[in-house]
C-alpha cells in the first residue's frame, strides 16, 4: 500500500506546483529528488524484491516528499516535514552504506547507522522542542536557548564527522572493487562520496558559521538527486549489457568451445572468470583445462553460479562477487551458452582424466628409478661386499697352500672365477643404476658412458644438475643409443650434447653411421620412448643412410 | 720396523680382512675407523704411515678425506679403494697424487707396489 500513498504524495506536491501554491523556488528540486528516487526505488524493489535497496530508496523519496511541507508556514505543517522529512539524509546514507546487497555487511556498519538515526532522533526533539527551534509555539516545552544552541551545534558537528566517515567508507570500497566491481558498481559509490562530500561541507559550514547560507543548500540537493540516477544508470547498463549477449552467441558460433570462458569473461566483463566443471561421481571441480578448481568460500571477493539444465548440473562460473548485483545478465549469458557447456564438461572431464594419468605415469617413473637405487645400493653393500671378503679370504689362503701345487691351482682358479663375478655384479649394478650419475650427476655420467665406447665420442655438456628422473632418463637414452651404435651404426664417431634450452632439458645423440635407427624394430628405443613421454617429453629420431642418426630427448624441467 | 697402516672403510667384513692381508704383507695395522670423521682423528693420534682408504664413507667421501689429509699430514701416503672402478667413481686412476685400486684387484703383491716393502 505505501507504494501507493508514495504515488499520491508525490501527484500532491505536483498538484501544489502547477496550482501554484508551492512554497518556495526550490519546490521543482524537491519534487524532482523526491518522484526519481521513488520511481527507482519501486522499479529496484521490483526487480529484486529480495534486496532492501529498492525499499529504501523510494522510503527516501518519500520523506524527501513529505518534508518538503515544511516550507508551509503552518505548525503543524512545518511540525510533520521537519518530524518525518528529517529522516530523509540518514535514509539516504543508510541505503548507500549497505549498497548493494541492501543489508549491512557489519556490526560496525550497523552500530554507525543506529548511531546516525538516534543523532537524528536527538536533533529533531531538541528542534521540535526547544525554544530556537521552528516549531516554537507549538511544540516548544522547555526554553533554554543556550542548551538548544549547544545540543543543535552538537548535533551539526556530529552530522559532519558522520559525513566525513561515510566518505572514508565509500573512498575504501572504490579502492579496494575490482576491475568488474567497479564497473557495476562505480555510479552508485561515485554519488555517495558526491553526497558525503556535499553533507560535510554544508555542516561544518553549518557549524562555524551557525547558519547555512543559501549556497551551501543546493550541493547535498543536486548530490541526493545524483543517487537514484545513478541507479538508474546502473539498471540501464545491464540491461544494454544484454546486448552484448548477442555478441556472445555469435562468438562461440564463430570460434567454438575452446573460448567458451574467455567469451563469458569478456561478455560479462569480468577478466578473472573461470569455468569450472564437477568431476562425476565427487565433490570435487576442475577448469576447462583439466586441473583442479576450488570454489570460493563464504565471504570471499568471489561468488560462483550455478549451471542446469532439466535438473542437472553443467557447470559452475567462479566471477567477481559484484555481478551478483546483474543477475539478469549474468542469466542471459549463461543461458546463450549453455548449448555450447555440456560439450565442454565431457572435454574438460577427459582433460582431468588425462592430467591425472600422466601424474600418475610420472610417479611410476620416480618410483622405479628410487627402487633401482635401493637395488644397486643393496648390491654394492650387500653381495659385492661379500665376495670381495671371500676374494680376500682367498688371497690369505694362498700363503697357507703354497707347498701344494694342486691345492693352490685350485685357488688361483677359484680368484680369477671370482673376480669374474665381481666384474659381472659390477656391471649389473652399473646397468640397474649408475652410482656416478646420483653422485656427480649427468655430465659425468656421460663422460664415463663415452670413456668405455668403442669408438670415440665427445662430450659437451652442461654441469647443471636436472631433477634425478629427467638425469636418470638422460642417462639411459645416450646409454641405449651407444649400445645401439655400437652395435648397428657402423660409426666412425659420435658426439653428445646435453644442456636446456627453453624450460627443457635437451640430450642430443649424433653419430655418422648408416642409419636405419627405427623404434619400431626394437623395444630399447620404444621404452625409452615411453619414460620420457611419462616425464611429458618427447623422444624424436631422425635416421638417415647419408647423416647417420640423431637421437634427440627434451624433457620439461622449468 | 713394520710400516704402521690405519684401515678406514665402512665395511667390519673388509676391514677384518684387508687386516690380515696386510698383516701378512709385513704392515702393522695400528687402527680402523668406518667414517670419514673418524678416520681423521685416528690419522691425526696414531701418526701411520699409510691410510688405507674407502672412497665410498658415509659421512664424507674418501677423496675428501684424501684431500685433508694431504694439507694436515703430508708424509701419510694414502691408498684410495672402493668395490667399484675407477670409470664408476670419475677417478684418475692413472699417475697422480693418490693412487687408487680396486678392491677386488687388492693383493699382497700390488700393495707391495703401492705403498713399497711392510717391513
Amino acid at each position: 500500500m505505501w507504494p501507493i500513498a508514495a504515488c499520491v504524495v508525490v501527484l500532491c506536491e505536483l498538484g501544489f506546483w502547477i496550482h501554484g501554491s508551492a512554497p518556495r523556488e526550490t519546490f521543482p528540486l524537491d519534487l524532482s529528488v523526491s518522484s526519481v528516487s521513488i520511481c527507482v526505488g519501486l522499479v529496484l524493489w521490483r526487480l529484486r524484491p529480495s534486496n532492501r535497496t529498492g525499499v529504501l530508496l523510494a522510503l527516501a523519496g518519500l520523506l524527501w516528499a513529505i518534508g518538503s511541507v515544511h516550507a508551509y508556514e503552518n505548525p503543524w505543517a512545518i511540525a510533520v516535514g521537519d518530524w518525518l522529512g528529517g529522516w530523509q539524509l540518514l535514509v539516504f546514507a543508510h541505503l548507500l552504506l549497505a549498497y548493494p546487497t541492501g543489508r549491512l555487511g557489519s556490526r560496525r556498519l550497523r552500530l554507525l547507522v543506529g548511531a546516525g538515526y538516534g543523532l537524528i532522533l536527538v536533533g529533531l526533539a531538541v528542534q521540535m522542542t526547544g525554544p530556537s527551534g521552528q516549531g516554537a509555539g507549538a511544540f516548544a516545552v522547555w526554553h533554554a536557548p543556550a542548551v538548544s544552541d549547544t545540543l543543535a551545534t552538537v548535533v551539526t558537528v556530529a552530522g559532519g564527522m558522520y559525513a566525513l566517515i561515510g566518505i572514508v567508507i565509500f573512498a575504501r570500497r572504490w579502492l579496494h572493487a575490482t576491475a568488474a566491481g567497479r564497473r557495476v558498481l562505480g555510479p552508485v559509490l561515485a554519488a555517495a562520496l558526491v553526497f558525503a562530500a556535499t553533507i560535510a561541507v554544508d555542516q561544518g559550514v553549518n557549524a562555524v558559521t551557525g547558519s547555512e547560507p543559501g549556497w551551501v543548500f543546493y550541493p547535498p540537493v543536486v548530490a541526493q538527486l545524483l543517487i537514484p540516477f545513478a541507479f538508474l544508470f546502473g539498471l540501464m547498463r545491464e540491461r544494454l549489457g544484454q546486448v552484448a549477449v548477442g555478441d556472445l552467441v555469435i562468438d562461440l558460433d564463430a570460434t567454438g568451445i575452446d573460448t567458451l570462458e574467455g567469451a563469458l569473461a569478456r561478455t560479462l566483463a569480468d577478466p578473472s572468470l573461470q569455468l569450472g566443471y564437477r568431476i562425476a561421481g565427487s565433490d570435487s571441480y576442475v577448469d576447462a583445462d583439466g586441473r583442479p578448481l576450488a570454489l570460493p568460500a563464504e565471504g570471499d571477493q568471489r561468488a560462483a553460479t550455478r549451471i542446469e539444465r532439466d535438473g542437472q548440473e553443467l557447470a559452475v562460473i567462479v566471477h567477481d562477487k559484484a555481478l551478483l548485483e546483474t543477475p539478469q545478465l549474468v542469466k542471459s549469458a549463461v543461458a546463450a551458452a549453455r548449448l555450447a557447456l555440456d560439450n565442454e564438461r565431457l572435454q574438460a572431464q577427459l582433460r582431468a582424466q588425462l592430467v591425472a594419468l600422466r601424474a600418475s605415469r610420472a610417479r611410476l617413473v620416480q618410483t622405479a628409478d628410487a627402487e633401482r637405487r635401493r637395488l644397486e645400493r643393496d648390491l654394492h653393500d650387500g653381495a659385492q661386499q661379500r665376495m670381495l671378503a671371500l676374494g680376500l679370504a682367498l688371497q690369505l689362503m694362498r700363503s697357507h697352500v703354497e707347498h701344494d701345487p694342486a691345492a693352490a691351482s685350485l685357488l688361483a682358479e677359484a680368484q680369477t672365477e671370482l673376480q669374474h663375478s665381481l666384474r659381472e655384479l659390477r656391471e649389473l649394478a652399473r646397468g640397474i643404476h649408475p652410482a656416478i650419475l646420483t653422485d656427480q650427476g649427468l655430465a659425468s655420467a656421460a663422460r664415463t658412458l663415452a670413456s668405455r665406447a668403442p669408438i670415440p665420442v665427445t662430450v659437451s655438456s652442461t654441469e647443471k644438475r636436472f631433477p634425478p628422473a629427467i638425469e636418470t632418463a638422460a642417462y639411459f637414452v645416450i646409454a641405449e643409443a651407444l649400445t645401439n651404435i655400437a652395435k648397428y651404426a657402423d660409426a666412425s664417431k659420435v658426439s653428445i650434447t646435453i644442456g636446456q634450452d627453453n624450460g627443457y632439458a635437451r640430450i642430443d645423440v649424433h653419430d655418422d653411421g648408416i642409419g636405419g635407427a627405427d623404434p619400431a624394430k626394437g623395444s630399447g628405443l620404444a621404452g625409452l620412448a615411453d619414460r620420457i613421454g611419462a616425464l611429458d617429453g618427447r623422444l624424436t629420431i631422425s635416421s638417415d643412410a647419408r647423416a647417420g642418426t640423431c637421437i634427440t630427448a627434451q624433457i620439461p624441467c622449468a | 720396523m713394520a710400516r704402521t697402516v690405519v684401515i678406514a672403510d665402512d665395511h667390519p667384513t673388509f676391514r677384518r680382512f684387508a687386516r690380515r692381508l696386510l698383516e701378512q704383507a709385513g704392515f702393522d695395522v695400528v687402527g680402523e675407523a668406518s667414517d670419514g670423521g673418524s678416520a681423521l682423528s685416528s690419522v691425526a693420534e696414531l701418526a701411520p704411515d699409510v691410510v688405507l682408504l674407502d672412497v665410498m664413507l658415509p659421512d664424507i667421501s674418501g677423496i675428501e678425506v684424501a684431500h685433508r689429509l694431504a694439507s694436515c699430514s703430508p708424509s701419510v701416503r694414502v691408498v684410495l679403494t672402493s668395490s667399484r672402478s675407477a670409470d664408476d667413481l670419475a677417478i684418475d686412476a692413472r699417475a697422480g697424487a693418490t693412487p687408487f685400486v680396486c678392491k677386488d684387484e687388492l693383493a699382497i703383491d700390488v700393495l707391495g707396489e703401492l705403498l713399497g716393502a711392510g717391513r
